[in-house]
């Protein structure tokens, strides 16, 4: 497939959008089988095929099986969307084979919703739209009232999609999907009607920030990479996303080296990757969630991105939501938006469970307390409270859970991770392992308590990359708010 | 142990030499080193000088034994220096004859200049330094037990016993001189330097382990980190470039707690009874830095509980025993197999605090590795 001009993509994009549409004749029904990772963990797969046999069993020709990707709330997976022309679409959550075809004869097949399996009525890409016509979309038959609205549950409507608008609503592996969602227009934009320059200015003025982590200026690190001379440049897209596995390869440098198909360690900044980075040549390395933000800023412009977030900050950030809470899954929000609306509004606590902090931003974040829940999710903020942006990994902790322990899976994470090759790190984790261990053990003393903190702090200040500088996070952030359980395990 | 001294002065070399010349110097680890005519130090040294006097130098390049074909070879075609090779029109050879053949052999197309006689083979005595044991013929020099020192060879075969002198070359141009303060001191030093050279040539001491000049900084010990006004971060003495008006503190009261709880972090990971080690003597492959240190921060023991597990003793290498327990993981080896040596043999294997040093995929320890570039001798 060649498209050579604009034409040519609104011509996939228009064919998409007709094979997609529902219509009267061939495609009436359509049952949509959400496989993200989740959903496949969760059984999905077996819906799947369950739904394929009873569709080709029925000889009935007007329904058509899709899939698509992760919806957000993994923890009601598997999940199904079934629609059927002129009606509302039903999202049923927890779908097993029995209730696949229970959904299947009664549903697809008599036109009755099952308001027992549902979850939702309507689908999460028209949002908008159902707001503004009052909860519903015009020429779609309300089936069943009684069923929310995915506009009115919280875990949705606080949420704001930019890198994940096509999430549910796209088939990862087609390319046709995506184009028929404005996919590649801003590729074309970026190539046909601006030059480097101007791409640069406008990544500048939309305050974009890296997501990989420490938030640097995105045009800004594009604009250091465009100075030097160079008949090849290079840039990375950082998607060592998903923080077990080999951590510290997702690091800049250590990422570089592992292309390069050398051993996976940091090594120092200088010379910036911008200057000399893989196979020496000027190099780009963004995370995977910055670049996503990209081509929706070409097509909108950044004034429209500078509107969404902080004064500081702007856009969205991507958190995968987790530990005592009912819906665990992978949220986008503002910039700016508190720990209090996600935890308690978007994530809500479990049934009976006090949360007492949240751990933030991957295994080397730190803990912050409830009271400082009114924190915005916002990368300054949360660095002067001794935890970082990150990953974006969020944990909900209930009162039951010590703290020690919690920093004590962490450190023991990043020593099992420490690539080994400087000392602080490579030692001072094994160390400060070593004494939480003591310390969780009961034989700890107030001297180990102190000696504790001071290591932490010295494998802070010294250690050569990110992983070892953040290592003491989740022991420092304890010790800050949560001491007195420190100390009332020690002799 | 092959014996060369210098026969040519300052004069006659920059006589071989055009001011348009690209020039690079190649220098031998081995013998010619302990004859005081090579190794890294000397192509500092004669690459200040050179530039001084308006020449070009565009690169040094260290080899660990000059005299093989084959190695030679290798350095000329590593894509990293391969640009550095394209470049160079004249080639000073800082290595015994043998050395200097072969490097004519293989830079065919570039001005190979020699600079030594070889004399003949001896060894080097801890008192006396290098000594010619057994010269050849045509020096019509008498065997001789006791050896001829440098002094004397010299004056009987008109060679010149010490390396070229610093004063034969003009004095550095101001131009690229820049100003630094230095512990409150303010000091002129080179630009483009580290602070760890400046400190060096300032006579002032600062800790450190992976370090060795002629090895590219990798920074993984931490122990020279310093104090950079308006950094937030502490700078690694040995990887971080001077700048005018460079504001930097090498000792205070947390630099030195930091480098203390680090020198006790390092005394922990492996039994190393460093108080007691007899590696702490001097001897031509050098002593133990670690222990040094250890010493200078009156350490007596360390407050973190010491890792019991023992590692076998790689002895599979003919002439090289690796001890892990007693290695620090510097790295040194590892830059120099692959700097010095141009083989890529070592590496490191594992992870955290399990990382080893290993040779080619796992395998055992081979010649490829300088001893002379252990930290601590293991
Ligand atoms: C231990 C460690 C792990 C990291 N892992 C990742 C990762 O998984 N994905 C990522 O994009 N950045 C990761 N980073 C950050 C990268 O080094 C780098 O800053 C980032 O990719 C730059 O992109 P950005 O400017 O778009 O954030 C990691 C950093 C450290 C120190
Ligand atoms: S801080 Fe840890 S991960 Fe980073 S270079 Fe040092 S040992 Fe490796
Ligand atoms: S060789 Fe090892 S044990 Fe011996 S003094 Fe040095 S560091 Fe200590
Ligand atoms: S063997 Fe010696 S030079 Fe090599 S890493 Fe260990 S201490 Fe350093
Ligand atoms: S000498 Fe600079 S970090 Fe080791």
């Amino acid at each position: 497939m060649v498209v050579k001009d604009l034409e040519g993509l609104k011509k996939i994009k228009n064919q998409t959008l007709e094979i997609q549409s529902l219509d009267d004749t061939k495609n009436r029904k359509r049952i949509t089988v959400h496989m993200g990772t989740c959903g496949i963990a969760s059984g999905a797969q077996d819906v799947l095929n369950t739904f394929k046999k009873l569709v080709r069993e029925s000889k009935e020709k007007d329904i058509k099986i899709e899939t698509t990707g992760c919806m957000g709330i993994c923890s009601k997976e598997p999940l199904v969307t079934v629609e059927i022309i002129n009606q509302e679409p039903i999202i049923y959550e927890y779908v097993n084979n029995e209730k696949a075809m229970e959904i299947f004869n009664t549903h697809i097949q008599e036109g009755k919703v099952l308001s027992k399996y549902a979850f939702v009525r309507g689908k999460e890409s028209e949002i908008e739209e159902r707001v503004q016509n009052n909860g519903a979309i015009k020429g779609q038959e309300v089936l069943d009232d009684s069923i929310k609205g995915i506009e009115e549950i919280p875990f949705f409507n606080l949420q704001k999609r930019i890198v994940m608008r096509n999430r549910g609503a796209i088939d990862p592996f087609k390319i046709n999907d995506y184009i028929a969602r404005d996919g590649y227009e801003a590729a074309y934009k970026a190539l046909k009607e601006m030059d480097s320059k101007k791409i640069i200015q406008t990544i500048l003025d939309s305050g974009l920030r890296g997501r990989g982590g420490a938030g640097f200026p995105t045009g800004l690190k594009w604009k250091f990479a465009s100075q030097p001379q160079s008949e090849e440049k290079y840039i990375i897209c950082n998607a060592d996303e998903g923080d077990p596995g080999a951590f510290v390869c997702g690091e800049e440098t250590a990422l570089i080296h592992s292309i390069q198909g050398q051993r996976g360690n940091p090594r120092l900044k200088i010379p910036y990757p911008a200057e000399k980075g893989l196979f020496n040549k000027p190099t780009v390395i963004d995370n995977v969630e910055t670049l996503a933000n990209i081509a929706p800023i070409i097509l909108k412009g950044s004034d429209w991105f500078t509107k969404i977030g902080t004064d500081k900050s702007k856009g969205t950030k991507v958190f995968s939501i987790t530990g005592d809470i009912v819906n665990v899954g992978c949220i986008e929000v503002p910039i700016g938006t508190s720990i209090q609306t996600v935890i308690e509004d978007i994530a809500s606590p479990m049934e009976g469970a006090k949360i007492k902090a949240v751990q933030l931003g991957g295994p080397s974040g730190g803990c912050l307390p409830v009271q400082y829940f009114d924190t915005p999710l916002d990368y300054e903020p949360l660095k002067d409270l001794g935890t970082i942006m990150g990953s974006g990994g969020m944990i909900a902790i209930n009162e039951k859970k010590s703290a020690v322990d919690i920093a004590r899976f962490f450190v023991r994470f990043c020593a099992s991770e420490s690539c080994g090759k400087c000392l602080p790190c490579r030692e001072g984790t094994r160390q400060m392992v070593n004494i939480l261990d003591k310390i969780c053990s009961g034989n700890g003393t107030t001297e180990d308590i102190n000696k504790l903190e001071d290591l932490a702090l010295v494998v802070k200040k010294t250690s050569l990359c990110g992983l070892g500088k953040t290592a003491s996070n989740p022991v420092l952030s304890t010790l800050q708010y949560f001491r007195n359980e420190y100390e009332a395990i020690v002799q | 142990m092959i014996i060369s001294l210098r026969d040519i002065s300052y004069e006659e070399l920059k006589n071989k030499l055009s001011k348009d010349d690209k020039i690079l110097l190649w220098s031998c680890n081995t013998c010619i080193k302990f004859c005081g005519v090579g190794g890294y130090d000397k192509m500092v040294l004669l690459e200040k000088m050179l530039t001084a006097d308006g020449y070009t130098v565009i690169g040094k390049e260290l080899v660990s034994i000059a005299c093989l074909y084959s190695l030679t070879e290798q350095h000329q075609q590593d894509p990293n220096k391969k640009e550095l090779f394209d470049e160079a029109t004249a080639v000073i050879s800082l290595t015994c004859e043998d050395g200097y053949e072969t490097a004519e052999a293989v830079f065919k197309d570039k001005k190979v200049i020699r600079v030594v006689k070889t004399l003949g083979v001896g060894n080097f005595s801890m008192d006396r330094g290098p000594i010619l044991t057994a010269p050849f013929e045509w020096t019509e020099l008498e065997q001789n037990d006791q050896g001829y020192s440098f002094p004397e060879v010299a004056e009987k075969l008109n060679l010149y016993p010490t390396f070229f002198d610093r004063n034969e070359a003009a004095p550095d141009s101001t131009d690229d001189l820049i100003r630094i303060t230095i512990n409150q001191k303010e000091y002129q030093v080179k630009k483009d330097i580290t602070i760890m050279q400046a400190c060096e040539q300032n006579g002032i001491k600062i800790p450190h382990l992976c370090h060795e000049s002629d090895l590219t900084p990798d920074a993984n010990c931490r122990l020279c980190l310093v104090k950079v006004k308006g950094e937030q971060e502490l700078a690694p003495a040995c990887a971080t470039t001077v700048k005018e008006g460079m504001e930097i503190t090498t000792e205070d009261e947390e630099l030195n707690h930091n480098r203390r709880i680090l020198l006790e972090l390092q005394m922990a990971s492996h039994e190393h009874n460093c108080l007691t080690c007899h590696k702490g003597n001097p001897c031509i492959a050098g002593s133990c830095e670690l222990q040094e240190l250890i010493r200078e921060f009156d350490i007596k023991e360390s407050r973190y509980e010491q890792n019991k597990e023992k590692y076998p003793i790689d002895n599979t290498s003919p002439v090289l025993s690796y001890d892990p327990n007693k290695c620090i993981l510097c790295g040194r080896c590892v830059r120099a197999c692959s700097e010095i040596a141009c083989q890529n043999n070592l590496g490191f294997i594992n992870r955290g605090a399990d990382t080893l040093v290993a040779a080619g995929a796992n395998k055992d320890f081979d010649q490829s590795i300088s001893l002379v570039h252990c930290a601590t001798g293991t």
